[in-house]
């Protein structure tokens, strides 16, 4: 394997490693920020509904019995063209209750629990989860002690919200891969240009090692005017001599031995 | 000829890293330039929807009591109600209210009276047919988004929601800062990864041929060298390998040659005689292995390789470290009779108190099995509480993980010390020591953020799988990479005639820690773990900025570690960069006490780090010292492990007692009293220094010399 291919395919591979981790990390960055400003927005939908109802709530008024909720849902809804539905609930025993509801629909065990999860352990005065491309936000309502009495959530398709996402996410993906082809178009000859000469040396260097080793003992005179660089050339030269001096020496060494066999 | 050859590879090295790093930075910043236009026009769209929503929430009650009958310019506590209206949105400066004809009636504070011509202008236009008004740049300071207020239809008049440019531009400055500290962890991951890969790959094969023919030219032939690659390097090594086998070979058969003729007939001892004058003369200078063949060189335990792993040891752990509170604080529930705040911290104190049992023990483990398995046993150990905690379904199943990842964590961190102990070159150990201390600030810088992001968008669970991934991935590495002697079972710890327990009457070691290690990292500990993030805070900054400015100790502890280790291995009196470093840092506590801003807390956690980094370092030459001058009586690792256990106490003591201050009284004393404890041990250390210096130095000599 030629040394050149060796660190351009390491060199490659950073670059692809490094610039993937940066895309991934900024993916996920904006789609934080994204989410995070969209639930702000839906949240102050929610805060506008769950005010005019608790106001009910703190006055003593159970939730079931509140006449106007099913007015106040339904013209909240048409607040964000982005909900597609609002939920009041309230709590039957360790569970959900839907109690009013824009689109009717039955609530499903889990989500009643992902629910009760995200009321008891948010940290914001709302809170928000992903469930099977349906985003739901919720908020909470207290009676006048502070205890939880209910509460309300709206959804909306996660699909539609991250279309526009989506489509910052692809254009992200795309300039990655334009990124990593033109740098390692350009890096590629850079190196080439960089480790070429030194390829060259090693190959030259390897054919005169591997001519030598055949033959080691042979006085044949290698040329070395292939490696172009002079340093490294009187350096290999100085090698060679230096082996070639001492296999010299050994054969000076078994000449007289052989002279003494002989006599 | 060997300057010329190590210059020759180095300067090959060198332009590789620099072309990578470069295309590797020039391409980040185009990907960053992109993504933030595109991040800036989500913001500037999502801020604008948000103020919308509120002023929607306006518009539709305002609809509903003209519907009512109420008179639109008469209405009761209107600049309250929009006043209150105004906290749903950051951004949002002002809300003001006009007829059709531009006429004020309510508005919001914040509301200039210079803007009432140009809401007059405004209304001049002609909206009938336009469901949505566009924003306008209203003034220099605000953008406008003018909503319609309607009764059965028609126009009644206008709601303007007044965006802050400054707060807009805030937002989308700290959106760059965020993108740009990604850029930052990505390039720094890159950058451990690619010089991990470069060193193992191509420069320690240019060593191992720069080496091999020095040694020809020298006319030695006792050695081959390793083949680590299959490249150019590898195939020119293999063959002058050969070469060298083959002059061994000759040379042996010429020994065999000369003993025959010796023993086959005496009367010619005068010729065999004649024969060994004249081989010793021709091969005068050169020097030739005893057996027919070379000594073979073996891979030799290289400390720099020890720079991943431990990165992606510390990573692990950081990723982690910032998520781990509000993780447990979800399992808070009132009947464990304990504080949330608690609750919140308890993963913190369980991972120091085992990490800090397991430090001891790492001792007994590395000399009984090797560093290298020591090191895979605590990863190992590491990677099991990783994956357990990513099945965690409460509280104490929680703890438990963290303990066994402790446990782990304690041994493969002490193992990378010890290891750098046994192996560090005489004249680079400080240096080594540093290795691991920019890694540690590398992994810190990186650890913190992707933590964050993972967290919010795969969840904790997966996060913690990502921290065993990176464990695992060290594993891999610490089993191809980390070379240990192989018969390390035979090398047993040397024996000393003291028990460790008689370290405490060690006055040089006893000041040393006491009086300058623990302090230092109870110090450390508070004040990089909650006290500056609590004061940045408290200074008013985002958690964003807060983030940003914590992590000048990490850029600035992992670009100093290298400079200060190489200086104080020049100093051959430890302790009295020790006193000064801990001076420095008693002064920038003191600083960012007085100065009470954020440009004097981020300046004085710039001098802290410096000073930090200094000390550490210096603290290491200075347990090297002691260790010399205690050889007969206790191994280096004793020593070492000594100061490491009271550097964990002192890491979970500092918080806890300097928490207790904060909370009875403000930054400023805590910060002053956290100044007093260094200054006050620092003057007790430097008092005995002046006295035993002398003393000490002899005793250091006195131990080199042995």
């Amino acid at each position: 394997m030629k040394l050149s291919s060796k660190i351009y395919f390491f060199v490659f591979l950073t670059i692809t490693l490094t610039l993937s981790l940066l895309t991934v990390l900024m993916h996920f960055k904006y789609h934080m920020t994204r989410s995070e400003l969209i639930n702000a927005r839906f949240s102050i939908l929610a805060h506008d509904m769950k005010w005019v109802i608790e106001r009910g709530v703190k006055l003593g008024i159970e939730l079931t019995e509140l006449k106007n909720v099913q007015q106040i849902i339904e013209t909240g809804i048409k607040q964000d063209k982005d909900v597609s539905s609002v939920t009041v609930f309230g709590f039957d025993q360790d569970a959900v209750e839907p109690l009013y509801q824009t689109t009717p629909s039955a609530l499903d065990p889990n989500l009643s629990r992902h629910i009760m999860e995200s009321i008891f352990s948010t940290k914001r005065d709302y809170w928000s989860f992903e469930v099977e491309g349906t985003g739901y936000i919720g908020i909470n309502f207290k009676d006048a002690l502070g205890a939880v009495l209910g509460g309300l959530y709206m959804t909306y398709s996660v699909d539609l919200i991250d279309k526009e996402e989506i489509k910052e996410v692809q254009s992200l993906y795309l300039r990655l891969l334009i990124s990593i082809l033109i740098i390692s178009i350009i890096s590629y000859f850079i190196s080439y240009k960089t480790i070429k000469p030194l390829d060259d040396n090693l190959l030259e260097m390897n054919n005169v090692m591997k001519d030598y080793l055949e033959n080691p003992n042979s006085r044949q005179v290698h040329d070395l005017s292939l490696i172009r660089h002079p340093d490294l050339r009187k350096i290999f030269s100085k090698t060679l001599s230096a082996s070639k001096h001492t296999l010299k020496s050994f054969e000076q060494v078994n000449k007289i031995i052989h002279e003494v066999e002989k006599s | 000829m060997g300057s010329f050859l190590d210059r020759y590879f180095e300067k090959v090295v060198v332009k590789t890293m620099l072309l990578t790093m470069i295309s590797c930075f020039v391409a980040g910043l185009t990907l960053f330039y992109f993504h933030t236009i595109a991040q800036e026009e989500m913001l500037r769209t999502e801020i604008s929807n948000r103020s919308e929503a509120v002023g929607n929430s306006v518009v539709r009650l305002l609809e509903t009591a003209i519907q009512t009958g109420i008179p639109f310019d008469e209405m009761v506590g209107m600049n309250e109600f929009l006043q209150s209206n105004m906290k749903n949105s950051d951004e949002l400066s002002y809300i003001a209210i006009t007829n059709t004809d531009g006429i004020l009636f309510y508005n919001s504070q914040g509301f200039e009276q210079s803007l009432r011509g140009i809401l007059k202008r405004f209304s001049l236009g002609s909206y009938e047919n336009i469901e949505k008004l566009p924003p306008f740049e209203i003034s220099n300071k605000y953008y406008d988004i003018p909503l319609k207020i309607k009764n059965n239809n028609i126009d009644e008049g206008y709601l303007h929601l007044g965006v802050s440019k400054k707060s807009m531009e805030s937002r989308i400055n700290d959106i760059y800062y965020d993108i740009l500290t990604i850029l930052f962890v990505a390039m720094v991951t890159g950058f451990e990864f690619f010089i991990f890969i470069f060193r193992n790959n191509v420069t320690n094969s240019f060593l191992d041929l720069v080496s091999i023919m020095k040694r020809i030219v020298a006319d030695d032939y006792t050695r081959t060298s390793v083949k680590r690659t299959k490249d150019a390097v590898g195939e020119l090594i293999q063959k002058l390998n050969q070469l060298v086998s083959y002059t061994a070979q000759n040379y042996y058969q010429l020994i065999k040659k000369i003993e025959k003729i010796k023993q086959a007939d005496a009367s010619k001892d005068d010729q065999y005689h004649h024969i060994q004058e004249t081989l010793i003369e021709e091969t005068d200078g050169k020097t030739f292995p005893a057996t027919e063949m070379p000594k073979q060189d073996v891979l030799q335990p290289v400390v720099e390789n020890l720079r991943l792993p431990a990165f992606l040891l510390v990573l692990a752990e950081t990723i982690l470290v910032t998520i781990l509170p509000s993780y447990a604080a979800q399992f808070y529930t009132p009947s464990l009779g304990l504080s949330q705040q608690f609750i919140s911290g308890s993963p913190v104190l369980v991972f120091m108190l085992f990490s800090g049992i397991a430090i001891p023990l790492s001792n007994k483990i590395s000399y009984r099995i090797g560093f290298q398995k020591a090191l895979i046993v605590g990863l190992v150990f590491s990677t099991i509480g990783h994956l357990l905690a990513f099945l965690t379904t409460g509280l104490m199943f929680l703890l438990i993980t963290r303990a066994i990842t402790a446990f782990g964590y304690g041994i493969a961190y002490a193992s990378c010390q010890n290891y750098i102990a046994a192996y560090a070159p005489p004249h680079k150990r400080i240096q080594s020591y540093a290795i691991f201390a920019v890694a540690f600030g590398a992994a810190y810088i990186c650890g913190a953020p992707i933590g964050g992001i993972l967290v919010e968008n795969v969840g904790y669970n997966i996060t913690f799988f990502f921290a065993a991934l990176s464990a695992i991935f060290c594993i891999m590495i610490a089993k191809r990479y980390i070379v240990d002697f192989t018969n390390f079972t035979l090398q047993k710890k040397r024996e000393t005639n003291r028990r460790p327990r008689q370290l405490f009457k060690n006055m040089p070691l006893f000041f040393s820690v006491f009086f300058s290690g623990l302090p230092a990292r109870m110090i450390f500990s508070s004040l990089i773990c909650f006290i500056y993030p609590l004061y940045l805070r408290h200074l008013g900054n985002s958690q964003s900025s807060v983030g940003r400015i914590v992590m000048i100790f990490g850029v600035v502890s992992f670009a100093l570690s290298p400079f200060a280790a190489r200086i104080v291995e020049k100093i051959r009196s430890p302790q009295i960069i020790m006193i000064l470093s801990s001076f420095c840092i008693a002064g920038s506590l003191v600083l960012a006490a007085l100065m009470d801003t954020v440009a004097g807390a981020s300046i004085s956690l710039c001098i802290y780090t410096i000073g930090a980094v200094i000390h550490t370092c210096s603290m290491m030459s200075m347990l090297e010292n002691i260790a010399i001058s205690e050889y007969d009586n206790h191994t280096k690792d004793t020593i070492l492990s000594f100061y490491f256990i009271f550097e964990r106490v002192g890491m979970v003591s500092g918080p806890a007692i300097f928490s207790v201050i904060l909370a009875q009284y403000d930054f400023k004393l805590t910060l002053l009293v956290m100044a007093g404890v260094v200054m006050v041990t620092a003057i007790i250390f430097s008092i005995y220094s002046l006295f035993n210096r002398f003393q000490g130095n002899t005793a250091a000599l006195k131990g080199a010399n042995a």
